[in-house]
């Protein structure tokens, strides 16, 4: 570890509304004294990320998320993209601008909640990851429009079109890295607080999409649990993974569940939360030492 | 000085022949590099296409050009492409879905492997052999070393969307690259000390013009990120020397372009060449300690 008081980051991993638990994860964190001076986060991920970054209080995250995350933000069809799906030759196939759902509203809403604030400018350090489709290379967005790259790291592929940013052509980060601990650690943290979720299984799969859903949740989460086992031998002590439990099943788009989720994301991290002290060097209890 | 103590044995040597199609004949000169050298091999472990490479291997490939022929009949396989099953996918409402379902028939495909296998058992193989498939319900991973070839080889082989899911035992298998695209592990687990690894990174289409190639790509990025993630783990946890024959190939090589597998061959020989001189010291050293 450097000199001076260890940083702490927390990498926020995908997994859409399950992300919310990081808001929980955050809490307990603050309760406890302990402050955060990086915050890294992947597709859905990086929505929380983008909005702790902010200084926004755990209930104005939870209302936001409640506004940005509805059904109707992937109910909205691209019929242009639907045809091209369908007949390449008569509407020529175009991977920069293929997505089966309309991204206007997701991006309406998200400029609604972050304006024209910069990564570079958040209050705490803020890096946010994609994935170069050109490469297949992990691409961290340390700089730049808040809005752009929160629409990069969440242009999972076949639902929204990829977004252009410096010339990149890039999709979502869980491509490349569900759970991007790596960037934390590029980035100089000493103490990582990581939160990730595995892609669900389907019970059954009758249709194509739920096809290629089942497809990119088992090699996603076979990535996600090798580069555990990897971080988890390179950097042992200093990568804390909380992996909330949830026993109700909580779906893509259920907002419903949020309080759910952030009270799951509470549990899981207090149980962690005397080896993060003991780490911090904050002893067993009491007094917030930063 | 003799007499005392254990009599050491000379090193357990494994090949593992990882996923990658048509490229996996790329092992095909690796391993002509490997006899010439006089490396003994103790165990093989393939995974999809490399399975093929594996199997040939651990029957002493008595036939010289098995592997080759069995590769091209294969690749000529996969230009009838089954259109109602594509209609199925664009319109499940219509056809009904059926997870089951690919774009090729595979009747001609199976019996093509089981004219090139026959009623073999993995257990009879001369060189022990180990096959690596997917559980398609679980994601995980699923080593295979017993029973017949032909089942190990078909579930192993069982590219999604393109070839229907191989049933072993109560199992649903898949494609092993989707889990486990080098499969070093089992190779540890077998207990060797010298891995030779071949393994082959997807090359991402610069250019996608249709659907399906998009989704080639979004697959080629996260298992080329799963194979880095997984040989990182085990070059960093493991004593087993691992030895990476990983050929590089400039654009993808599809599973029809069998008129490139003289190429492929000399790609394979050549990455093989560039890690000789490390596999005779190896080899000396261990030779030295007996």
């Amino acid at each position: 570890m450097s000199a001076g008081p260890p940083r702490v980051a927390l990498v926020i991993g995908s997994g859409s509304v399950k992300c919310a638990a990081a808001i929980g994860i955050r809490s307990v964190l603050e309760r406890a004294g302990i402050g955060l001076d990086m915050l890294v986060g992947c597709s859905g991920g990086a929505i929380y990320a983008a909005a702790m970054a902010t200084g926004r209080d755990a209930g104005e995250i939870a209302a936001m998320a409640r506004a940005l995350w509805t059904r109707d933000v992937t109910s909205q069809r691209d019929n242009a993209g639907m045809m091209r799906a369908i007949a390449p030759k008569l509407m020529k196939f175009d991977a920069e601008r293929f997505g089966l759902r309309d991204d206007r509203l997701i991006m309406k809403r998200l400029r609604a909640a972050f304006g024209e604030a910069r990564v570079e400018d958040m209050r705490v350090p803020l890096h946010l990851t994609a994935t170069d489709f050109a490469n297949g290379e992990l691409v961290t967005l340390s700089r730049g429009p808040v809005v752009d790259a929160i629409r990069a790291s969440i242009a999972l592929p076949f639902a929204f079109a990829p977004r252009r940013i410096d010339g990149r052509l890039l999709v979502d980060g869980f491509l490349a890295d569900p759970m991007p601990v790596s960037v934390a650690i590029k980035q100089g943290a000493d103490v990582i607080v990581a939160v990730g979720f595995e892609s669900p299984y389907q019970d059954t799969v009758r249709s194509a999409s739920r096809f290629a859903f089942q497809l990119s949740s088992i090699m996603s989460n076979n990535l996600l649990k090798s580069r555990l086992a990897f971080h988890g031998m390179a950097h042992h002590g200093e990568v804390i993974v909380v992996v909330p439990e949830f026993r109700e099943r909580v779906r893509l788009f259920e907002t419903e569940k949020l309080d759910y989720v952030i009270a799951e994301g509470e549990r899981a991290m207090t149980a962690h939360l005397p080896y993060l002290r003991e780490l911090l060097g904050l002893g067993a209890a009491g007094a917030p030492a930063r | 000085m003799s007499g005392a103590g254990p009599v050491p044995r000379r090193p357990r040597v494994a090949v593992v022949v990882g996923s990658g199609g048509l490229k996996c004949a790329a092992s095909i000169g690796a391993i002509e590099v490997l006899r010439r050298e006089g490396v003994p091999i103790d165990v093989v472990v393939g995974c999809s296409g490399g399975a093929i490479f594996a199997l040939w291997l651990a029957n002493d490939a008595r036939r010289d050009d098995a592997a080759d022929v069995f590769a091209r009949a294969l690749g000529g396989l996969f230009d009838a492409i089954d259109l109602r099953s594509v209609a199925r996918a664009l319109l499940p409402k219509v056809f009904g879905f059926d997870p089951d379902g690919a774009l090729l028939d595979d009747r001609r495909l199976n019996a093509v492997i089981r004219a090139h296998v026959g009623d073999a058992r993995l257990e009879d193989a001369p060189v022990p052999l180990r096959i690596v498939a997917t559980d398609a319900a679980t994601g995980e991973s699923v080593v295979l070393s017993r029973g017949p070839a032909f089942d190990a080889l078909r579930a192993s082989l069982a590219i999604p969307l393109v070839l229907p899911p191989w049933t072993v035992g109560e199992r649903r298998l898949v494609d092993g690259g989707l889990s486990n695209p080098l499969p070093i592990d089992v190779a540890i687990r077998e207990g060797a000390d010298l891995i030779v690894a071949m393994g082959f990174e997807d090359p991402i289409r610069p250019e996608v013009g249709s659907l399906a190639e998009m989704l080639a790509n979004v697959t080629s990025v996260t298992v080329n990120q799963l194979l880095r993630a997984q040989f990182a783990f085990h070059a960093l946890a493991h004593h087993a020397e691992v030895i990476p024959i990983m050929p590089e190939f400039d654009r993808p090589v599809g599973l029809r372009e069998t008129a490139r597998i003289p190429w492929l061959v000399e790609r394979g020989r050549i990455a093989a060449e560039a890690q000789v001189p490390y596999l005779r010291r190896l080899l000396a050293a261990a030779d030295a300690t007996r």
